[in-house]
């Protein structure tokens, strides 16, 4: 991979051009549909939920993400994690367009799950070891912070017009995801 | 419901929209053939530049609109789930003869709906939303791309589609006037005045 390229999903993490290490992992998310559609699925299941169990959820993911991110960085190898994060997000998308309420017995594992998914599919390519790291630092706090920012997103617009919002996209999320891994199985 | 609301979650869905689409935007991938921008501007394309698809499209969010809570937001939820399964089935090759006819009736159909001002029972009306949505999506689901700039075909799609639902009920609103309820029912004739010409197409071709 160049330098300024970005990795789609099931890729590797590149540097941006004119940025530090750590920005380029702070942002890796943002750039890669597969995460985004992830976290905005893992974000609405959440964000429906009362306050400690979104705060459970984001820890579960937490957790799995940061452990997933320091298996990498001890050489974990290639893994079927983006099938993974796409099959998370079409069971929260899912759960988010029926409108199920789920507890935090739930959300929590299920966080957990895609944090580890999303970390084994954010390797860096940097040669340094000092780059890495610092990728992997910014790919944690990247994604904590998106999960954080979605889940209150959806939580504001939980109170809006009946949930619909919610349930309207957790219906394109689930829909999104449901076809591309049908592709990647085909 | 409050039209004010209404507004709001609108906002909301496209504020949705735009955030998938961003990164669905990216420029391309390092990872063979993942013209990511291309996909996503490709999947968004797809129902906007068929004619049949979005008279149909915005035919099931006025439909919502007329028949109101809780059609409004079942029948635009219901719509793409379905259709990401009969995309499913466009993908997995399983052959279904005579799409392009089917996506030309259910313009002609939910066209008449609005025109009529069919009151139809939830039920029915998500059956008969959920049918025609299996073989728009199997007609997506044929062309979706291999290759990593699957996804943001998909979500160009999914997006598109979506918001040409929200687009119809937003059209739908006026309904709230006596000369607006005249305008929707003429907006569902002319629906399904132009799947009779898409059936025409579609069966001479």
């Amino acid at each position: 991979m160049r330098p300024g390229d970005a990795g789609t999903f099931g890729g590797t993490m590149g540097l941006l051009a004119g940025t530090e290490s750590f920005i380029s992992g702070l942002l890796y998310s943002v750039r890669t549909p597969a995460h985004v559609v992830s976290l905005i699925g893992l974000g609405l299941l959440a964000g429906r939920a009362i306050w400690s169990t979104q705060a459970r959820t984001l820890a579960a993911f937490a957790f799995g993400l940061v452990s997933s991110l320091g298996a990498i960085a001890w050489g974990a190898g290639e893994t079927p994690a983006s099938d993974v994060l796409l099959a998370m997000a079409l069971l929260c998308g899912l759960i988010a367009a029926t409108g199920i309420t789920v507890s935090a017995w739930f959300t929590a594992p299920a966080a957990l799950v895609s944090g580890t998914a999303l970390g084994l599919d954010s390797p860096p390519d940097a040669i340094l070891l000092r780059e890495a790291v610092l990728m992997l630092i910014g790919t944690a706090c990247g994604d904590i912070a998106l999960l954080a920012m979605m889940s209150a997103a959806a939580s504001a617009l939980s109170r809006l017009w009946r949930g619909i919002v919610i349930r309207v996209a957790g219906s394109w999320i689930a829909a999104i995801a449901l076809l591309v891994l049908a592709l990647r199985w085909t | 419901m409050r039209h004010d609301e209404a507004g709001n979650a609108t906002i909301a869905v496209i504020a949705i929209a735009l955030l998938l689409s961003a990164s669905g935007a990216e420029p391309a991938s390092a990872h063979g053939g993942g013209d990511i921008a291309g996909g996503f501007a490709g999947g968004f394309g797809h129902p906007l530049f068929g004619p049949d698809h979005v008279a149909a499209m915005v035919a099931v969010g006025l439909w919502g609109a007329m028949l109101g809570p809780p059609a409004i937001w079942l029948l635009p939820i219901a719509f793409p789930l379905v259709m990401a399964f009969g995309g499913v089935l466009g993908i997995v090759a399983v052959p279904m003869p005579r799409v392009e006819v089917g996506i030309a009736i259910s313009a002609i159909v939910l066209g008449l709906m609005i025109a009529l001002a069919v009151r139809a029972p939830l039920v029915v009306a998500v059956a008969v939303v959920s049918a025609f949505a299996i073989l728009h999506g199997h007609a997506h689901g044929s062309d979706l791309p291999p290759g990593a700039d699957a996804i943001a075909f998909s979500a160009g799609f999914v997006i598109a589609t979506g918001l040409l639902h929200v687009g119809g009920i937003g059209l739908g609103l006026v309904m709230r006037w006596p000369a607006g309820r005249i305008a929707v029912r003429l907006i569902g004739a002319a629906i399904a005045g132009a799947g009779v010409i898409f059936l025409r197409t579609a069966v001479w071709l």
